[in-house]
């Protein structure tokens, strides 16, 4: 069978594009869950953990019955489906990542004068980042593997 | 002036209250595992939050239970050097140094950096990662990043520093040094007053020599690691001659006048074990000797430590031991001076 070439395009695209928005968000949700302390915590971890294990042609169904409703199935519903299967991976294997990180080394970068932005920037994602580009790459893979379920439950959605 | 007044509550049993003003020069923080050391220097550094006190680091808040201000770690000037030295392992020894000197203008950066590297003998491994430097390069490297940063107050939390080091460091850093250690001669070389700290609490402080002279009770003395610890009564006080009986029992021993004190009152007295003077016996005229049998024998780096009967200890150079360790019979001399009633 022959894969007609805009359907591959459509698919990395959106994939690509599903998998950058889930690690902008996915990382800072991670960051936020591992190192804040607020009410809700626990809920949203269990929340990213429990839209993990969902299986993903059910997920997808249920997200194309909501958005295709809302909004005409486009490319960008199809982003955000993306997104909603890419980002608990990444928020999982992210939060991990960044939970197992020695204190010791924030702590040490915050003491010499460094904000927030540059501890997380300079110290803890380089630290992270091959556990992080572990999620990523199957992020991307989980996204474009669904999307061939999503773009057949929506031919055949109600 | 540098205050610090802190109380902070760890359930289910730890609870921490002490104040501490900081004077510049080595503050040491002695005390047992758990007692509270770490947390002190993780409060001031502003990584736990106290629950009640006040902070003051050079006449500036930087906490304050009741006006509920607390100053973020990163604007507290608090170099904090932690247990591990905590390099960051993705960075060489030299981009370390550059993280904390970003806020310098570039020369000046270079500047700093390259004095750091030259004062820490840190030129030949500058090029290195710390998982490949050695341990007192890193240790090295750990104080020069919390130097370059300028801080007014340097929290060390580590028991790898040596006197040399400390040293070095005071010649770099005129400010308050607070120094956690576990090594009684460190304190005592080093350092400039000595805080002796056991569950939460400063049970005593003061210079490091007096400290280890005069342990104000039999709890700081076991924690200072005196081994001679034993409890009496007092048969006889003369204050014209300044002199004492101390009757423990097996042996009564002669010791100067104990001021505050009356005959037939039950005292501790502390005795340092290099105080003593263990030899073979012959010597039943020398006031203060007691016959003793030898029961173990510890060898320690600079001395052996013999222990004898009635649960005394005494220290002896290597030749001396070398010289009597055939002897059947010992003695052990109590010089009155060396007697601490506690």
């Amino acid at each position: 069978m022959i894969v007609p070439r805009y359907l591959l395009w459509l698919a990395l695209r959106v994939a690509g594009l599903s998998t950058g928005i889930s690690v902008v968000v996915g990382v800072w949700l991670a960051w936020t869950l591992a190192n804040r302390e607020f009410a809700g915590k626990r809920a949203l971890g269990g929340l990213a953990t429990a839209a993990l294990a969902l299986p993903a042609p059910v997920l997808c169904y249920y997200l194309l019955c909501v958005v295709g409703r809302v909004w005409p199935l486009t490319e960008m519903s199809l982003v955000a489906a993306g997104v909603v299967s890419a980002m608990p991976l990444l928020v999982r294997a992210s939060r991990t990542a960044l939970e197992s990180l020695d204190p010791n080394f924030g702590r040490a970068a915050r003491s010499l004068g460094a904000s927030g932005w540059r501890v997380f920037l300079r110290v803890e994602l380089p630290l992270a980042l091959r556990p992080i580009a572990a999620a990523i790459a199957l992020a991307f893979a989980r996204v474009l593997g669904e999307l061939a379920a999503a773009i057949w439950i929506a031919e055949r959605r109600p | 002036m540098t205050h610090a007044r802190m109380v902070k509550q760890i359930p289910p049993r730890f609870s921490l209250d002490v104040e501490i003003p900081l004077a510049a020069g080595v503050t040491a923080l002695y005390g047992p595992a758990g007692a509270g050391k770490t947390l002190i220097l993780e409060i001031l550094a502003g990584f736990v939050r106290p629950d009640s006190g006040r902070i003051l680091l050079d006449d500036v808040i930087l906490f304050d239970a009741q006006s509920r201000v607390s100053v973020a770690p990163r604007r507290r000037n608090c170099g904090y050097i932690a247990q591990h030295d905590a390099l960051f392992p993705h960075m060489t020894l030299r981009q370390n140094l550059v993280f904390p000197a970003r806020r310098f203008p570039r020369l000046e950066r270079h500047r700093r950096v390259g004095e750091m590297i030259e004062r820490f003998q840190l030129a030949d491994c500058a090029a290195l990662r710390p998982h490949e430097a050695g341990p007192a390069q890193r240790l090295r490297c750990a104080v020069a990043r919390a130097l370059i940063a300028v801080p007014k107050l340097l929290l060390i939390d580590q028991r790898a520093f040596d006197a040399p080091l400390l040293e070095q460091v005071r010649t770099a850093f005129a400010g308050p040094i607070l120094l956690v250690t576990g090594d009684l001669d460190l304190c005592c070389a080093a350092a400039d007053e000595m805080i002796v700290l056991e569950a939460g609490r400063i049970v005593q402080r003061g210079a490091p020599r007096a400290v280890l002279d005069r342990p104000v009770s039999v709890e700081i003395a076991r924690l200072l690691g005196i081994p001679n610890l034993f409890r009496g009564t007092i048969a006889a006080l003369d204050p014209a001659r300044d002199s004492s009986r101390l009757d423990f029992g097996e042996f009564a021993l002669t010791g100067p006048y104990i001021p505050g004190h009356f005959r037939g009152d039950s005292v501790w007295v502390a005795v340092h074990s290099e105080d003593l003077r263990a030899h073979s016996s012959g010597l039943e005229s020398q006031p203060n000797c007691v016959s003793v049998q030898l029961v173990g024998v510890s060898h320690r780096a600079r001395f052996v430590r013999l222990e004898f009967s009635g649960g005394i200890f005494a220290d002896v150079s290597r030749e001396e031991f070398a010289r009597e360790k055939d002897n059947k019979e010992w003695q052990v001399e109590f010089p009155p001076s060396a007697l601490r009633v506690l």
